[in-house]
């Protein structure tokens, strides 16, 4: 007996000085990685820029140190650059620029250069969907100019980490201007028969407040579609902004959706879209109207498959509810709201058409329309066979939004201003 | 020349050191092992010579008999004097018989407690003198006295000072004996001791003894040995009255609603306690002596008709298999009991509350309780049984389930958290969140130490903290709880010893263990933190799973008294909601299941039957 444990506990012992400790690192003695940027270098080489938490200052002043401060002195992280031709080169260049082994577990964005994106990300995406030490959840965004450019301008004004900005920012999406793709999605659509990757785009503003829409309004609309980087707005905040998305064809991306086909790409993939639009009057051109609208159901997309063509059924159920009628019109009751619901229909069927075109003639799929075709193929060699780009590309889609008032804000119904004169009558 | 050796011998007297002339001081001398103590010629001669005292003191006594018997059959007879004088013959000559050569030299090999009591005083007497190690041992008290009667019965009464009630000897003993009776009472009439006990002597509890094992038993105990000459019997009156402290609140198990009275050091008054609270026939308490040397009364209850006897064959044959000299305390019984006591885990319950006590006879299982101990030991248990308190049914089942959940939650974290913070700080640093991590790192930037230093640093602390409060004089004890709180975590924080999340994870550790009801308890599962603290810096969450496995093999091969550990769990049997959250009280129906009661049910289906019957006031 005495002998049996005697084994037993060498054993263990020997199991444990074996195996244990050596993978052991403390807290402080590993550099966290929190952004890595891409960008196309000369000779076919790559520029990989890693954004590194410098924990004093992001962390918020250590025990007793009383560093306390908004960033700490030195700022909230370091930046460092590398040329090489592979990002494990440059793995172990960072190393020697540090005394600290650089963890790349916390990386939480992945900010890829317009330039490099439109020369394909494919080998890249090899690289980190392999390497277990990157989180599927690391988000992806596509930048105008260089990454670099960007990670270096992009200052949160309200976080102190810049993880907290991008996983923050990318969490809270209802506008439907932007969509946060990480990682593991974007590989997925990669890899998918019927879906194209998209991601979402960013750029930095440059704050002179120049007004540079995308694209002209439809009738429908008050506002203006806008790219990241041309929103007309000046001030002292971070100049980084999200609007549009970067479409990809394969791994190269092809084109930039702004922000209302953004919003549309949102609403048929249901991704919880609610929010504010402002719309032309019907009855009174030259005024608007404030809606807030969200998603009434999931969209529903039918398929078919004619003689090789695709045909798509898209229904969608806005609900919507009066934020203001500056006209005065009582749009609350009866043939009036009719509508206004069919405005707001028309409104959200235009953008839809128009993101529609937009990615038919990009040949990128982002909503998935492909996805709901599928079940239409006699079988899987069909399936396979199938030129999903050229399918979608040739498709009919017929778009039909429905909207619903539920809600009228806080008033019940509109009264007349005391200050409205005869020649501007009362709707009521 | 003269002069020189004068002057250095001068010289050498005044520097030279000489030691005092002391005897030189006590040093305790080692018995040589092996070699056998020599018996000394002497010892047998003492024997010789006892034997031959107590001969001639025999021979003594024939000659006084034979005096008197001359002096009343010179007197004119009377049958009463003639009956007497016949008695007294009667006893001498049984004493002669006890005295052949052969049947002493019997008896001195003999134990000296199998000895069957002499009829004559004297003899009795020297024999508890030597039992006694009289004259040095002060305690036995001695008292001569004579019983007024026709004949007049010489007499003596031991009792040992400190046990016994002064008020009760001289009321309930001496007074009858010597005043209260007439001159005419004949003692030797029939049995001497019948006719005391049935006729004379008010005593609540008076029974004879015939060895001087049984009256060393009832004297030690606190009882009165009362030796008639002539009487091969010893009367033993109960004269209990040690001083003992009164019943008092619990003071490691207080309870907001349940009752407030604990377990005192006296055995009967505990005894009582937990009858008070089950008052029925069928509560048996069957007493048993435990330590050779120290005789301890050993109680053991149980409900008759309800427990599973084997339960009770089972702890009886243990306890009587107990050979020490002395159980110091129900803990050191509970160590002798336990089926594996190489494991920090209780496997009884150890209460100081009756109705804990009570509610676990209503179970089916046993208690044993100890004199001088205000601790009853309840055994067999299930590791759920040591999550429960007292008042668990005293509050809602809601409010009652979540203390409960809480409790287990606290021991969860007082085992894992800090393995856990290793483990994550030093292995999946990816497993927290970013702003956490950076954090952590932040506060360890100035801290000279690995985090496993620091983490063993800080508990090492706290649990000095923690005996150190124990140990102090309660006056003392504010005060250490201001210098471990204060000082220790405030300025090892500014001092950079320690990181704060380090303060924070021991504290929440700290606090968490207080959680957890049963003392013991709460002590195995901190021992055991230890072992995952380590084995989470050598292999990270890989070793705390590892660790918490083997925790859980180890627990589920424990046994209490015969039922597993882990019951109702593992091995999984038919349990009610009285495991981890507490059901309604009109649900708890059945008794345990692995205590394999006689009895399974306990409530009737319905239990609250005023539900089915109409409202009063409606009784149409």
């Amino acid at each position: 007996m005495i002998v049996r444990l005697l084994i037993t506990a060498l054993l263990l012992g020997v199991m444990l000085l074996c195996s244990g400790c050596y993978g052991a690192r403390e807290t402080e003695d590993i550099a966290y990685v929190l952004v890595i940027g891409i960008d196309k270098a000369a000779d076919g080489q790559q520029k990989f820029t890693y954004q590194i938490a410098r924990p004093r200052g992001a962390g918020g002043g250590g025990g007793g140190g009383g560093e306390g401060g908004e960033k700490g002195e030195g700022g909230a992280w370091v930046i460092n650059t590398f040329t090489a031709p592979t990002p494990s080169e440059t793995r172990m260049l960072l190393k020697s620029t540090m005394s600290r082994f650089p963890n790349i577990g916390h990386v939480c964005a992945f900010i890829i250069g317009e330039d490099a994106a439109r020369e394909g990300l494919g080998d890249l995406m090899s690289y980190f969907m392999r390497n277990r030490d990157f989180r599927g959840t690391m988000i992806m965004v596509v930048t105008e100019g260089t990454a670099e450019e960007y990670i270096k301008r992009n200052n949160p004004k309200l976080e102190t980490s810049v993880a907290k900005y991008y996983e923050t920012l990318l969490a809270n999406m209802e506008s439907g201007y932007y969509l946060r793709t990480d990682l593991h999605d974007f590989y997925l659509g990669l890899k998918a028969e019927g879906v194209s990757p998209y991601a979402a785009y960013s750029a930095t503003n440059p704050m002179s407040g120049a007004d540079r829409p995308a694209a002209p309004p439809a009738p429908e609309e008050a506002g203006k579609p806008y790219i990241a980087g041309d929103v007309p707005r000046t001030g002292e905040g971070d100049p980084t902004e999200f609007a549009g998305l970067a479409l990809f064809r394969g791994d190269r991306m092809v084109g930039i959706l702004d922000s209302d086909e953004t919003r549309a790409v949102s609403i048929l993939r249901s991704k919880g879209v609610r929010g504010y639009v402002g719309i032309v009057d019907p009855l009174k051109p030259e005024k608007n109207i404030n809606i807030a609208f969200r998603l009434g159901a999931k969209p529903k997309i039918k398929a078919a498959l004619y003689d090789g063509t695709p045909l798509y059924k898209v229904s969608v159920f806005i609900e919507a509810e009066i934020m203001g009628i500056p006209s005065g019109i009582n749009y609350e009751l009866g043939e009036n709201r009719v509508l206004l619901e069919n405005q707001i229909s028309q409104l959200f069927a235009g953008h839809i058409s128009r993101m529609l075109r937009h990615t038919q003639m990009l040949g990128s799929d982002p909503v998935g329309f492909g996805l709901h075709l599928r079940p239409q193929f006699p079988d899987y060699n069909a399936l396979k066979q199938a030129d999903f780009t050229a399918l979608y590309q040739a498709a009919e889609i017929q778009v039909n939004v429905t909207t619903k008032i539920r809600r009228t804000g806080l008033d019940w119904q509109t009264s007349p201003w005391q200050t409205h004169n005869a020649e501007d009558p009362p709707h009521d | 020349m003269n002069i020189i050796t004068k002057n250095f011998k001068a010289l050498k007297e005044l520097i030279l050191y000489k030691p005092p002339e002391i005897p030189s001081p006590f040093v305790l001398g080692e018995k040589e092992e092996g070699r056998p103590e020599p018996v000394s010629p002497l010892d047998q001669i003492h024997a010789d010579a006892d034997m031959h005292a107590s001969l001639l003191r025999c021979a003594e006594r024939l000659a006084k008999a034979l005096e008197k018997a001359r002096k009343i059959l010179t007197q004119p007879l009377r049958t009463e004097t003639l009956a007497s004088l016949a008695k007294e013959l009667e006893a001498l000559q049984e004493q002669q018989a006890q005295l052949t050569p052969l049947l002493q030299a019997y008896n001195r090999k003999q134990d000296p407690l199998d000895q069957t009591v002499s009829t004559s005083l004297q003899e009795n007497r020297l024999m508890l003198e030597r039992l006694y190690n009289l004259p040095a041992n002060k305690d036995l008290v001695m008292r001569e006295l004579t019983i007024p009667g026709t004949p007049p019965v010489a007499a003596i009464l031991f009792f040992i000072d400190g046990l016994i009630d002064k008020d009760t000897i001289n009321l309930a003993v001496l007074q009858p004996l010597m005043l209260l009776g007439n001159t005419h009472r004949q003692l030797y009439d029939g049995r001497p001791t019948t006719r005391l006990i049935t006729e004379y002597l008010p005593s609540n509890q008076v029974r004879t003894a015939t060895t001087f094992g049984d009256v060393l038993d009832s004297l030690n105990l606190g009882d009165t040995a009362l030796f008639l000459d002539g009487v091969s019997e010893a009367v033993l009156l109960e004269t209990k009255g040690q001083e003992h402290r009164s019943i008092d609140r619990p003071q490691m198990e207080q309870s907001v609603r349940g009752s407030q009275s604990a377990f005192t050091e006296t055995l009967r008054v505990n005894t009582g306690l937990v009858r008070a609270i089950l008052r029925t026939s069928d509560l048996t308490t069957e007493i048993s002596n435990i330590g050779v040397r120290s005789n301890t009364l050993c109680a053991v209850m149980y409900l008759h008709s309800l427990v599973n006897p084997r339960l009770v064959q089972e702890m009886k044959r243990r306890l009587d298999g107990i050979k020490v000299d002395h159980v110091t305390s129900a803990g050191a019984l509970l160590l002798q009991l336990i089926d594996h006591p190489m494991l920090p885990f209780p496997q009884a319950l150890t209460t100081e509350r009756p109705d804990r006590v009570a509610a676990a006879l209503l179970e089916g299982r046993l208690a044993v309780l100890l004199d001088g101990s205000p601790f009853a030991i309840v055994a067999p248990i299930s590791m759920f049984t040591l999550f429960h308190t007292g008042e668990d049914f005293s509050f809602s089942w809601i409010a009652a389930s979540f203390l409960r959940l809480l409790r287990f939650i606290g021991t969860f974290l007082t085992l894992t958290l800090p393995a856990i913070y290793i483990a994550i700080s030093y292995f999946h640093q990816e497993a927290i969140p970013t702003d956490m991590i950076l954090a952590i790192a932040a506060a360890r930037e100035r801290v000279p130490f690995p985090s496993i230093l620091e983490i063993l640093m800080m508990e090492f602390a706290f649990e000095l903290l923690r005996e150190a409060g124990t140990r102090i004089p309660s006056l003392l004890g504010p005060s250490i709880g201001i210098v471990g709180g204060i000082i220790l975590g405030q300025a090892a924080v500014s001092a950079g010893i320690v990181s704060p999340i380090t303060v924070v994870i021991v504290a929440v550790t700290g606090l968490a263990s207080f959680a957890i009801p049963d003392y013991s308890y709460s002590y195995a599962i901190r021992l055991f933190r230890f072992v995952l603290e380590i084995l989470a810096f050598m292999l990270g969450l890989v070793g705390v799973a590892c660790g918490l496995l083997a925790l859980t093999a180890l627990l589920c091969s424990v046994k209490s008294l015969g039922v597993p550990y882990l019951s109702p769990v593992a091995p999984k049997t038919r349990a009610g909601y009285d495991i981890v959250l507490r059901g309604p009280i009109y649900t708890q129906e059945l008794r345990p299941d692995d205590l394999n009661a006689q009895d399974r049910r306990r409530q009737a289906g319905v239990s609250r039957q005023w539900r089915e019957e109409p409202p009063a006031g409606r009784e149409e």
